[in-house]
Parts: C-alpha cells; structure tokens; sequence
C-alpha cells in the first residue's frame, strides 16, 4: 500500500461557543465544544467521526468548510490555513470540499427543480456551457442511482422520497468533482434499507472517484462497515482514535466500550457487555478532570478527576485518551 | 375465541384525497396478550402510526377506518363513541408519541405536567394521592426527586422523555403504543430509555406495541414482530423465528441491510439501484413484486395469502416455504 498522504489536518483547534445567560444580562456561560481537536484525514480514505449528540462532532464540519471561526489552531487542506482564505483562493477551496448535510428534507431549496439544484454549483463557479451542464448533471445523478435522470430533471424536491432527496444532495456535492466531501449524518433521517443504499452510494464515490470523506456518525456499526478510520469524540475531546476494525473489536477507552455496549445486540457475535457505564453519575469535580470521569466505572480516583488525559500514542498506531493506558 | 388484550381483525384504514380513498393500512390482523410486547416494523408511510393513531382513536379527520375490528379487552373501538373512548384513551391505552419530548409545556414544572395527565383522567384522587403516585412514577423511570420541580429545558432529550414515559404510565394503562421513542435520541440514551420501558412493561404486565423502522431497536424490546410492507403486513411472527428464519423477502432484505458490529463487515462494495415502488399495485397482486428478485408472473396477478410456516410465524407471500434459499 502506498503511504497515505495526509489531506486534511486540523490540530490542537478549539471553539466556544458564548451563551447569553439571560435576558437581564449576568456573566454568560462558555461552552467549550471542541477541546484542543486534532486530526488528519488522508486521500481517498473514509474517516468516521463518532460521538453521541452535542459532543462536537457537527462543530468539526462547520469548523472545516468556514461556516464558523475556530477559537485556537490550526486547520489546514493541502498544506495551506482553511481559515482566512478569501477571493478566488476561497473558491479553489470550496470547489473541493462539499456537504451533504443530515436533514435532506431541509438542505434541498424547495422552490429549485432538481436540476437548478444540482446545476448551482456549476453556475457558481462558472463551469461549462447549458449543453455541457445538463450533460454533466445527468451524468452525476445516473451515478448517484437516480436513473434515469432526464426524469428528475424537472421534479421538485417535494416529489421525491427521503433516499431520493439524499441522493439528490450527494449528486450536488459530487457535481464539482470534489476531492473531500464531508457526510454529516447522511442516514439518520432515513430508514435502514435506504441508509444502507446510501452506504453503498458513498462507498462507491471513494472507489470510482478517490474522493475522501469525513464521515459523521452517532452509529457505530456503520461506522464499521464503511470507515477506514475511526475517531470518538466525547464532549469535544478526541478520545479514541485507530482503524475501524481495532477500535470496534477491540476498544481500548470505556466510552467506545459504553458505545458499544449501548448497540442494539441483535446480529451482533459479541455477547459480553464491558459494563463501564455508572448507574448514577458521579459529581463533577471542581478542578480539571477527565470528561467522562462523572460517567466512568472503572475511573480511578485521585486521578481520572484531578487531571485531564492527553492523547497518548500506542505502539500499534492507535491513539487513546485515558488514564488507564 | 382467545381473550387477547388486543385483537385487530382485518382492520383497513383509508385517507379521503383527491383521487378517492388511499389505503393506508390494508387488511393487518394481530393481536397483543396481556404483558406481551408487538414490534411493528416498516420504513416510514407503511402505516405503522397509522394503526396507532386507530387505536388510540386519534385517526385525522381526513382518515377513517374502512373496514375491520379493534377489539380491546373484548370491546371494539372503531364503533364507540367518543365519550367512550375520552375514558379509554390515557386510562386504559396510552401512547409514547414521536418526538413527544419537545412537546412538554416550557414554562410548567415537570412534575407538574405529569400530576396533570393523572388529575385529568382520574378526577376523583385526592391531591395527595396524585403526588404520591407522580413521585412513584419519576422513581419508576428513574428520574432523581430533587428534579421533580425542574422545567424541561433544564432536562436533557433522553430525561425528557423519561417524563413523557411517566406520563404515559400515569394511568396506569393495560395497553401502551410507542411510536419510536427513541428515534431523536443518541445510542446510550436510547438504550436506557429501551432498558427503562422493557423494566415497566414487565413489571406493570403491560401489553405494548413497539413501532419503529429500526428491527435491531425491537428486537431488543419485543417478544413478537410484525413487519409491514406498503400498508400491510406481510410476516408475524416471534422474535427468533423473523430474525433467524424470515420468510418474507422484504424482511430478507431488511436484516441484510442492517449494519451490525459483526466479525465480518457488509459488502458495500456494489451500488444499488433499488428505487422505492410505486404505491399500491390495488388488484390483488403482491406489493413487493417490483423490488423483489424472486417475483413471478403469478406474484403480479395472484391475490397473495398467508403461510403458515408454524403456529406462531406466519408469512405473507406466495413462494414462502416452497423453496428454501441459499
């Protein structure tokens, strides 16, 4: 196998987010949604972002494609800062990195067929004649399994199903031939049969294209079965990070394994549950402290909540972030 | 005939368009045992909620059921009135609605809302009696006492529905329907929230009816499973016998197409094509013949019965049983 060259690199970034306490004023709160983030993302490999909701994992998107500002670090595709590009360099970028966002029922403009939504980007950066755009978009929705695509051209998002209107949004991410695409939840809207025709989709898209993908998911079973690379993220913190196989069949932090053990257990070979999951919390200490300690059964006091882990390498190429390794 | 809490027989249900009556729910037959747990699975629009809005008696205006019988503790709620059914409803059959979390009320303590639903449909409790009973009932699902007083939005998505969970247990009903209760919820929340309602179920011997599109969800919660196809149901069945043998093709498909943390990961590597069908075929034929590899000239046309493949597993299609698949 080649050595993987590295795409997309973001390290130590940080974002907090302010909240307004009240109405009649008083010291807002900080929320610190991601915490000294560091990953990288190769070219053409599918890298699976995994953690429950409002562990940050949607922040890292919006981080990368400039939607928000990071508060500290540094994010870099291709060797050159995200952060701060403008002009036609902006929109070098931005030809390169695409979305598919979770909720196609909203992503999609309701008033564009579905050719003008798949066409836009083509207009926006100026690609080609009418004659070479309608090509183009027949061409990406017939890979995108929406055959055969003069009969989309003229629907309405309203007219198609929730998988249609997924593949629609992948289709418009694809149109510019990106060389990064980033899935936001692609599934979670959608039921299983269609999910798992969307996996095969994106699949597809990494094989015949060498696109990468960040894949952002709260499921680790399709993390599994899709990802080259995992990373768990808990409470903006990187807990856990190596290939999908290891980190699933064998995981090292005791949130992957309350992860794990929260998974429906139907078709699932592993019987034994790692029961690191507390019944009741514990309280939150004052000084600094491992995120998941309140959570955390097999926590050792005096440690895991006086001080923060860090990210430890291990010998195999896995990362964790915990006091017990 | 048995005394099951409930039986559905034939039960048809029909939305009023433009262009007629659009079955929404075609000829499903089931019945649910006292403590007994039904899973209905099915992708969205296959009538799941449909059914459960029939139960409750909360079908649209626009919907009504066409034809059939629901035979809840031996009386049939599509022919009672409404005052009747206003004493049933809550009481006797509660329901876990989607998403009902952010239905709480923001600006009325939790507590609060609960002792509401209780004073609403038992009028004749004492104050005390009802603040004992909503007490036991956040104890139940496992909700600290010194947070009875809290607002929802000081409660996280999986503690909010815990109180919708309390609501609905706070009639102490026979029968409870949840509609994809967990489905807003992330993987560790969801799980406690299933462990929490299997706890109750068991405990109170309340018959329920699961619905959701996710099979793995209820296996983890049901005994038996309904699967439902375009407004049908096309295999029934216990647990084991619709997971380890599914008879039904649609079924096939749908434990195929679950990702599981299995040794060997899915083969994504071909693209599919499958597109959705195209509604109700109305003459008879098999719904599922555009989408299944299998399907004949005789699945088209033929009216498809039912096979019997035991006693308790039975499947709707017209080639179950007659040849065993690699």
């Amino acid at each position: 196998m080649k050595t993987p060259v590295s795409m997309l690199t973001m390290s130590d970034v940080t974002k907090v987010y302010r909240v307004k306490d009240s109405l009649l004023g008083g010291a807002g709160r900080d929320v610190v949604a991601l915490d000294r983030f560091s990953m990288t993302i190769n070219a053409g490999e599918i890298y699976g972002l995994v953690g429950e909701s409002g562990s940050g994992k949607t922040t890292v998107s919006r981080l990368i494609v400039g939607l928000e500002p990071a508060d500290g670090g540094d994010i870099r595709f291709d060797g050159t800062k995200v952060m701060g590009l403008k002009g036609r360099r902006r929109k070098n970028f931005t030809k390169q990195v695409q979305v598919i966002f979770q909720d196609p029922y909203q992503s999609l403009n309701t008033h564009f067929s579905i050719f003008e939504t798949v066409c836009e980007p083509l207009v926006i950066h100026g690609i080609g004649d009418r004659q070479f755009r309608r090509a183009r978009v027949c061409e990406i929705l017939d890979t995108t399994g929406l055959t055969p695509p003069e009969t989309y051209l003229n629907r309405y998002p309203h007219q198609l199903s929730g998988g249609q209107r997924q593949r629609v949004a992948i289709a418009r991410a694809m149109v510019l031939e990106p060389r990064f695409l980033i899935a936001d939840e692609p599934t979670s809207m959608l039921d299983a049969l269609i999910s798992f025709q969307i996996f095969r989709l994106l699949n597809h898209l990494r094989e015949s294209f060498g696109v990468a993908i960040l894949f952002i998911t709260h499921s680790l079973a399709a993390a599994r079965n899709l990802c080259d690379r995992v990373g768990v993220l808990y409470r903006g913190q990187l807990v856990e990070q190596g290939t999908a196989e290891e980190t699933i069949m064998n995981p090292l932090h005791p949130y992957t394994k309350a992860l794990l053990d929260a998974h429906p257990r139907f078709g699932s070979s592993r019987q034994k549950a790692y029961g690191v999951l507390r019944e009741t919390e514990r309280p939150i200490p004052d000084v600094d402290h491992c995120p998941f300690y309140p959570r955390c059964n097999p926590a050792m006091d005096n440690i895991c909540n006086e001080s923060t882990p860090t990210l430890k390498y291990l010998d195999s190429g896995r990362k964790v972030s915990c006091f017990l390794f | 005939m048995t005394t099951s809490l409930l039986d559905v027989e034939n039960l048809s249900i029909g939305y009023h368009t433009g262009n007629g009556i659009h079955l929404a729910v075609d000829n499903v037959s089931f019945h649910v045992e006292r403590g007994g747990s039904l899973g209905l699975v099915g992708e969205s629009g296959c009538g799941k909620t449909t059914i459960g809005m029939a139960i409750m008696g909360l079908l649209p205006p626009n919907a009504g059921v066409v034809s059939g019988h629901i035979r809840f503790e031996g009386e049939d709620l599509t022919t009672v009135d409404d005052s009747r059914m206003r004493k049933i409803r809550w009481r006797r059959i509660s329901m876990i609605f989607q998403a009902a979390m952010n239905a709480l009320n923001p600006v009325q303590r939790v507590q609060a809302q609960v002792a509401e639903a209780i004073i609403t449909h038992e009028p004749e409790l004492s104050r005390h009696a009802v603040a004992h009973r909503t007490r036991s009932l956040f104890k139940l699902v496992k909700i600290p006492e010194d947070r009875l007083r809290d607002y929802p939005h000081q409660f996280s998505g999986g503690m909010r529905q815990r109180v919708i969970i309390a609501m609905a247990l706070a009639c102490n009903p026979s029968l409870i329907i949840a509609d994809e209760p967990t489905t807003a919820l992330d993987v560790i929340v969801q799980n406690q929230i299933l462990k929490a309602i299997g706890m109750f179920q068991k405990e109170k011997n309340i018959g329920m009816i699961f619905i959701s599109h996710d099979i793995a969800v209820v296996s983890d919660v049901c005994t038996h499973i309904g699967v439902m196809y375009e407004g049908s149901l096309v295999e029934m069945g216990r647990k084991e016998e619709v997971f380890y043998c599914p008879g039904h093709p649609y079924t096939r498909l749908l434990i195929e197409s679950l990702l599981t943390l299995s040794d060997e990961p899915a083969d994504l590597s071909e693209v599919s094509c499958v597109i959705a069908p195209q509604g109700i075929t109305g003459d008879g034929g098999c719904s599922f013949n555009e989408t299944c590899s299998d399907a004949s000239a005789a699945c088209r046309n033929e009216k498809v019965g039912w096979v019997e493949l035991s006693d308790t597993h039975r499947v709707r299609c017209n080639l179950a049983g007659k040849e065993v698949e690699g």
